[in-house]
């Protein structure tokens, strides 16, 4: 695979890795739980 | 503005508009928490919101955003994160009903409140946008029908989700938050009315006349065109244009490469289509004097970023479109580059562009090599596909050093990239465009 690809598909997993933490973040932040 | 920095300000800009509005209630002062679940089920929608509305971006195709990334990285991205996006949305209510089952009763249009009618319709309208954009094929839904059913329920998503949103008015209730999401909806808003409006218009305003058809070998033909009334278009070796024969507002195009030298003092454009699908096989039809309108250039297979470096390209069938501008561009300027073509095609018969790339060898510092899958009785060139095999035989002593373009089918890609990698040649030394993107 080339590199643009490479970065695309590295891309992708760094926006859903960030927006799963982000919103777990949230969740235990504003459930009360941290 | 350089193509790296240009990158690094999209990615910047791309991230922020992800997670900036729920980063800001995370930092800034928020109304009261609830449960757990209730509010990872409010983080995903916001999540979700913000990466449905930015889908609007990639397929864009504005200009000064498409100079930055390849245009096949950017559909791959859309189609990929777009199932992300709907999973995480889809999750939104789920986790509501598992939070509190009471909250089903949501789902009954007739008595639920405007807020939950609005957001049930937006993810039964992401379920079908989902449905007919994987399964459009199988669905048979013929593709500019497609692009008005998606484009209407991206629309119809998108504004019935913000509706949801400011109806809800929780985390919305805070200005910053109703300030971003104007301010995001409007950037979204204007894509489309350039996307839908303004493009076709510019187009019509901007057509050119066919002055050629020319018939190629392997069922592919050459299309030459002059602009009309105005200065044409300049491009780079290697990138692309979409083309129609009709109106630009019936959005029925297809992308297709320049196939000509990019140093040419007459303004006109060229491509090689060969004969695969609906509008491909209506180009033998054309005739000299037709009207087609070109939206383009487009597309980052270009040479010329990487001028001090000897070029080896690799294509297969009809993918030695491009490469054969890159080769014809070369010979415009007299270059003494050293060049390797590594060239895949099913006969000798169907090779494109045969006798002019012999010719090519005589001007350039050119080393081709067909690779042909059924090679005629005396044939004593390479056979069968190009592979680490044919690679380690036919690349120059300092490959390593050297840039790599492929073009052809998605298949022939990743075979060949394989085979690169076998022979240790890095991933930043390759560049790749396959032929269908949409």
């Amino acid at each position: 695979m080339d590199i643009q690809h490479i970065l695309e598909r590295w891309f992708i997993a760094i926006t859903i890795v960030i927006a799963l933490i982000l919103v777990v973040l949230f969740g235990l932040l504003q459930g009360g739980i941290i | 503005m350089k193509k790296k920095s240009q990158t690094t300000f999209w990615l910047v800009i791309y991230f922020l508009m992800v997670f900036l509005p729920l980063g800001m209630i995370l930092i800034l002062p928020r109304p009261q928490g609830r449960e757990f679940l209730r509010e990872v089920s409010v983080a995903l929608g916001f999540v979700g919101m913000a990466l449905l509305g930015l889908q609007t971006i990639p397929t864009s195709r504005l200009k000064f955003f498409v100079r930055a990334f390849p245009m096949d990285t950017l559909y791959d991205f859309h189609h990929r994160l777009s199932i992300f996006t709907f999973l995480a949305l889809l999750a939104h209510p789920i986790l509501l009903f598992i939070n509190n089952p009471a909250t089903l009763q949501l789902l009954n249009l007739v008595t639920a409140p405007w807020r939950a009618r609005a957001a049930v319709v937006a993810v039964l309208a992401m379920l079908v946008l989902v449905v007919t954009s994987v399964w459009r094929e199988a669905l048979k839904i013929r593709y500019d029908i497609w692009r008005w059913i998606h484009d209407g329920l991206a629309f119809l998503a998108i504004g019935l989700g913000l509706f949801h949103m400011f109806k809800v008015n929780y985390y919305m209730s805070m200005l910053h938050q109703k300030v971003i999401w104007l301010f995001l909806a409007g950037i979204w808003l204007a894509i489309l009315i350039y996307m839908r409006l303004v493009r076709p218009i510019l187009m019509l305003r901007r057509p050119y006349r066919v002055v050629d058809v020319i018939k190629e070998r392997g069922d592919s033909w050459s299309l030459d065109l002059q602009p009309v009334g105005h200065s044409g278009m300049s491009f780079e070796a290697g990138q692309f244009a979409w083309i129609t024969v009709e109106s630009p507002f019936v959005f029925r195009e297809n992308p297709f490469s320049f196939s000509i030298s990019s140093d040419r003092d007459d303004k006109k454009i060229g491509f090689t289509i060969k004969e695969l699908g609906d509008f491909s096989s209506t180009v033998k039809n054309m005739k000299p004097g037709d009207t087609v309108y070109v939206d383009g250039p487009y597309g980052t297979f270009s040479m010329d970023d990487h001028e001090s470096k000897d070029l080896i390209f690799l294509a297969g069938g009809i993918g030695s479109a491009p490469v054969m501008s890159m080769l014809r561009t070369l010979a415009d300027r007299k270059s003494e580059k050293q060049l390797t073509f590594l060239y895949g095609n099913p006969t000798w018969e169907s090779v494109i562009y045969r006798e002019e790339l012999t010719e090519l060898e005589k001007q350039l510092n050119l080393n081709l090599v067909h690779v042909l899958e059924r090679p005629p009785e005396d044939w004593e060139g390479e056979t069968g596909f190009i592979n680490a095999d044919v690679l380690r035989r036919n690349l120059p002593d300092n490959y390593k050093e050297a840039t790599f373009f492929i073009c052809g089918p998605l298949p022939m890609i990743e075979a060949v990239e394989a085979a690169l990698a076998e022979v240790d040649v890095a991933p930043q030394n390759i560049y790749s465009e396959q032929y269908e993107m949409a």
